[in-house]
């Protein structure tokens, strides 16, 4: 990699953190095309970062900047009205091109509200603390647990008849 | 069971390909030429045109290509003191102070009465003074969702100055609350869910002012319901 970031190559960036990253955009767009399409976004501007000569701090910025970008970068392809159009035409074929079968806990949260799937998915996969989330996502700490809590109470009522520990 | 469990269990198979992430690999590893980004800017110059018309399109539907348009223009704001009863709007605005020319169409137009019974939301609004162009608190939030989210976001956040308390719609007799009693307020607020239920209980009206002279009502009756003055829409705190 062409980059001023000498402590991790391409290859280790890659491996560490493209699963994350298409993951976050995964759940968002729900779309495989989409997902890759802003996992490679987010990778060519974390180049573009390292290149103009900024580092990281530690691991921890690394994966949470790489995480904030992998949310603008998101925002802009959910929000354009092209990708609306196209989200409900593709989503039914990309979840059935996934190879393995998925549980009724990944259908609830894929029904959820965007805003509110990103937030369980940044919780409860990503295992962020709150505070991490808020600064990820720009909101304060109450909106952030506000959201978490109305999620927790719309999946409990999608899977109600399994009781789930949350 | 376990809601995580079961949740890293399924996304833990949602990952890419090894052939992309080979691709990706190989591409980072080029030197940066301006071919490398062209299909990336590509997509990126349709979603900001795509963007840019559908928020071009809605901001002409806001304001209107229209007569009402006419008002941003309308430098004629009069200082209103009291609200016209036969008014039925509710208002969350509440200071107006006069214009001048340079100010006309600008933003944070509110207008000053005892008991806030004014027009609502954003856009043009009809007053005995005559009609006043001035901004909403919630922004382009439309569903009674995402406005309930604003405002939680609102009174939640550094933008809330003071939460004034009363028995009473006319905050005759208010009262200012407390850091700890404003947190706690703040925190049922934040735990309400939309519901289709009545709004019941005795009610406590709350009036948040935020930094920028913004004032928004509220009630959250002993029963848990919350609403949002001009609003119809009932929340419930979730017990």
């Amino acid at each position: 990699m062409n980059t001023a970031d000498k402590d991790i190559s391409a290859n280790e960036l890659i491996e560490r953190y493209s699963d994350m990253v298409y993951r976050i955009a995964f759940s968002r767009t729900q779309s495989v095309h989409d997902a890759q399409d802003i996992t490679q976004e987010v990778f060519f501007k974390y180049l573009k970062y390292v290149n103009s000569g900024k580092s990281f701090n530690d691991e921890e910025h690394r994966k949470a900047w790489l995480l904030k970008v992998a949310m603008n970068t998101g925002n802009t392809f959910i929000k354009a009205a092209w990708f609306r159009h196209r989200a409900s035409l593709t989503e039914a074929a990309d979840v059935a091109e996934s190879m393995e079968e998925k549980s009724e806990v990944y259908y609830a949260v894929m029904e959820l509200p965007e805003k509110y799937r990103v937030i369980v998915h940044l919780f409860y996969y990503e295992e962020l603390p709150i505070k991490a989330i808020c600064d990820i996502l720009d909101l304060s700490e109450t909106a952030v647990k506000s959201r978490l809590h109305r999620a927790r109470t719309m999946l409990k009522d999608k899977l109600k008849e399994v009781q789930y520990e949350f | 069971m376990n809601f995580k469990d079961e949740y890293k269990r399924d996304f833990d198979n949602i990952k890419p390909d090894d052939a992309f992430k080979k691709s990706l690999v190989n591409q980072l590893n080029k030197k940066p030429v301006v071919r490398s980004y062209k299909r990336v800017y590509a997509n990126m110059l349709a979603a900001a045109a795509a963007l840019l018309l559908v928020v071009g399109v809605g901001y002409y539907a806001k304001t209107g290509i229209s007569s009402n348009s006419e008002f941003d223009y309308n430098a004629d704001y009069e200082e209103i003191t009291k609200a016209d009863n036969e008014a039925d709007f509710i208002t969350n605005s509440e200071t107006i102070t006069k214009g001048d020319d340079m100010a006309a169409g600008t933003e944070n137009v509110t207008i000053e009465t005892e008991e806030g019974t004014l027009s609502q939301f954003g856009g043009l609004a009809e007053t005995p003074g005559g009609i006043i162009l001035y901004e909403n608190w919630y922004g382009d939030a439309v569903t009674d969702e995402e406005i309930y989210e604003v405002f939680v976001s609102l009174i939640s956040g550094k933008n809330l100055d003071e939460l004034y308390v009363s028995d009473s719609e006319l905050f005759a007799n208010n009262n200012l609350l407390s850091k700890t009693e404003m947190k706690e307020v703040i925190e049922i607020v934040s735990m309400g869910m939309p519901t289709d239920e009545e709004f019941e209980g005795d009610k406590t009206f709350y009036k948040a002012v935020l930094e920028d002279g913004t004032v928004i009502r509220f009630v959250i009756s002993d029963a848990g319901y919350i609403r949002i003055n001009g609003r119809s829409a009932v929340f419930k705190v979730e017990k």
